[in-house]
């Protein structure tokens, strides 16, 4: 199994005032699969993101990552399995102004250790796979809002990442652009990438193949999406 | 692994904010210069007093009047009038054929303003006797020096300095004229070979009368104000001095140390003591440097925390793609180290600018300087701006890699 949660709790301690954001959630995702978590704003699903991919940690309950407790990680071991193990898509982008699209796309990887013709090379198969090899050396700052996410896309898959983390991704986009990067999310889904999207909106939600709806810090139902959303479009070159 | 990309950072901060960064930086850059100017400067003095040294003769031994406090000079250096020394104490002193000094010269000087015709000079007289060529390596470029019998005649000769002689006369030959000194005429017999600048005295600029002369007519006095004895080898000069003080304590009546009334030095000890007072100098930018790389330090903690705030979703981002603490830590340290090597080179540059105009300038004036910028200097300066860097920068590197990802992540 990839992700296995069993009980999985959050408290939130502000001046000695504790505030339980997930009250004990459970479920398992196997590898290969395109799940979206749903839920309204403090529903407790971002925080649930948080500890899936690994930036914050539970106060209760049981993670396993590969059949391997996660729990009780340190802050080096997390940063060595956000490294290693996922990938992140931002609703707000994330990129680097300074740097250019190739440099922005090839960041994770100096984390790794790769060397730069490794990077490089890397770097451009993803950028031309989201259909971008012609901004190559462009400012983030002077790309569409639509072309940001796939550079940011591009830079989530850099690492060959296990999960991919999708936050909102679609919430700055206009509604093309917003179709275009769910094509996306879906055709890296065919090719056997496992994505966890967490979203508060249905339809958006509705272009995973499972659905996971929260809310109050726990889970509401756990189903298949029964009429899943196709986005179209062809922007992945295969 | 990331250096480059730290490196690339810090300058196109430099760059983004021009003023701030100069602002931030200025601090740092004054303070490598005050060291560089530190170093080198001393490393100058040594040179030029090595120069003087090598210039006026290792070999001399100088009798000043007076008694001398602990090592320093005595009281007639600072120019008051003490009268314990007389012409007899060096005829004394030479009458025993001590084996290792080879010759022996008196002065006393004053001065006045010279005339000849419309030319008027303001100059400096010497008395002197007829051994001051010997004692103080000076040669006769035209004429001759005056004689011994000259010496203690009262004879109203006069030999000039190479410049003097220039002023005076300009292309005329001066031997055998006639100039004015406190209303007596004298006759030009000699002109010395040009010398150069010392610290010391400017031969090239003075004029040089038998000691009788100066003494009896010029002055109205009886004692002399120096004396200097030429050793033949550096390893005599302490036995010299020894001997010399013997047999002035004798004339003088003097049983104890104590209660000296002259001060008998080698040259090269009275030079060594003009680097005591570069010594205040240099403590003086020592400390300057000190307060400015401090300042400076402080504002480059003020900046990299600013810069630390600014890009705090930077931050979060790279701790979600999978940054360590340490590579947080490391990247904001290279940027400060960056940005305060940067400004070590500019102070190198600067201060290495300085001293040449420092050295042009001392060398305009006529006085023996080496550029010298040290190669330690140098190193110090990167070494110290890179350390700077690495002090100030810990504090909000550590802020930076101590953020929560997800509040930096949020931060807008």
């Amino acid at each position: 199994m990839l992700i296995s949660v069993k009980d999985l709790k959050k408290d939130f301690i502000n001046d000695e005032v504790v505030t339980p954001v997930l009250k004990g959630v459970t479920f398992d995702i196997k590898k290969g699969e395109f799940v979206s978590i749903m839920g309204p704003s403090g529903s407790g699903k971002s925080t649930l993101m948080h500890i899936l991919s690994f930036l914050d940690k539970p106060t209760g309950g049981v993670y396993s990552f590969e059949d391997r407790d996660v729990s009780g990680l340190d802050d080096d071991e997390l940063a060595e399995m956000r490294s290693k193990k996922v990938g992140f898509i931002f609703q707000s982008f994330n990129l680097l102004n300074r740097s250019s699209v190739l440099e922005n796309v090839m960041l994770p990887l100096v984390y790794t250790g790769a060397s730069a013709e490794e990077r490089t090379k890397r770097a451009k198969d993803l950028l031309e796979k989201v259909g971008l090899s012609h901004r190559l050396s462009y400012s983030p700052g002077k790309l569409s809002g639509g072309e940001k996410q796939r550079v940011a896309i591009a830079r989530a898959l850099v690492n060959n990442p296990e999960v991919i983390f999708a936050d909102e991704p679609t919430g700055n986009l206009d509604s093309k652009s917003g179709a275009q990067v769910m094509k996306i999310l879906q055709d890296l889904n065919d090719q056997g990438h496992t994505i966890i999207l967490v979203t508060h909106e249905k339809s958006t939600a509705e272009h995973a193949e499972r659905m996971i709806r929260v809310k109050d810090g726990v889970i509401l139902e756990d189903v298949k999406v029964l009429q899943r959303q196709r986005a179209s479009g062809d922007v992945l070159n295969k | 692994m990331n250096i480059f990309e730290s490196i690339k950072n810090a300058w196109q901060m430099i760059i983004r904010n021009k003023v701030r960064s100069f602002l931030t930086m200025l601090g740092i850059v004054i303070g490598i210069t005050a060291v560089m100017i530190v170093l080198s400067v001393g490393e100058s003095v040594q040179g030029l007093i090595l120069n003087e040294v090598k210039s006026i003769g290792s070999n001399l031994v100088g009798v000043l009047p007076g008694h001398s406090e602990e090592d320093g000079p005595p009281s007639s250096v600072f120019g008051v009038v003490i009268t314990s020394l007389k012409y007899d104490d060096g005829e004394a002193i030479l009458k025993e054929n001590y084996p290792h000094i080879e010759a022996l010269a008196m002065y006393v000087s004053g001065s006045d303003i010279i005339t000849i015709e419309d030319n008027k000079v303001s100059a400096t007289f010497y008395g002197t006797t007829a051994s001051y060529p010997d004692v103080q390596n000076s040669s006769i470029e035209e004429g001759r020096f005056f004689t011994e019998e000259e010496e203690s005649t009262n004879a109203k000769v006069v030999v000039l300095g190479n410049q003097i002689a220039k002023d005076l006369f300009g292309d005329q030959d001066p031997i055998g004229q006639r100039i004015k000194i406190k209303k007596t005429n004298f006759t030009v017999i000699g002109i010395l070979k040009a010398k150069g600048g010392s610290l010391v005295q400017n031969e090239d600029g003075n004029l040089f009368v038998p000691i009788s002369t100066a003494q009896n007519v010029l002055l109205g006095i009886n004692h002399i104000s120096i004396m200097r004895i030429k050793v033949d080898k550096t390893e005599n000069i302490d036995g010299t001095i020894e001997y010399i003080k013997n047999i002035l304590r004798d004339r003088h009546n003097i049983s104890d140390a104590k209660e000296d009334d002259f001060t008998v030095s080698s040259t090269a000890q009275a030079l060594e003591s003009i680097s005591s007072i570069t010594t205040a100098l240099r403590f003086f930018l020592a400390a300057i440097a000190a307060i400015s790389l401090i300042v400076g330090g402080f504002g480059i903690m003020n900046i990299m925390l600013a810069t630390v705030q600014e890009r705090t979703k930077e931050i979060g981002l790279r701790k979600a793609i999978g940054a360590k603490n340490a590579d947080i830590t490391r990247q904001f340290l290279i940027e400060a180290m960056t940005i305060t090597f940067i400004s070590g080179i500019i102070g190198i540059i600067i201060g290495s600018l300085l001293l040449a105009l420092i050295s042009i300038i001392i060398n305009a004036m006529n006085y023996h300087w080496d550029l010298i910028i040290s190669p330690i200097s140098i190193i110090l300066g990167c070494v110290v701006s890179i350390g700077i860097g690495l002090m100030f920068g810990i504090a909000p590197a550590r802020k930076a890699s101590l953020l929560n990802p997800i509040e930096a992540l949020r931060y807008e």
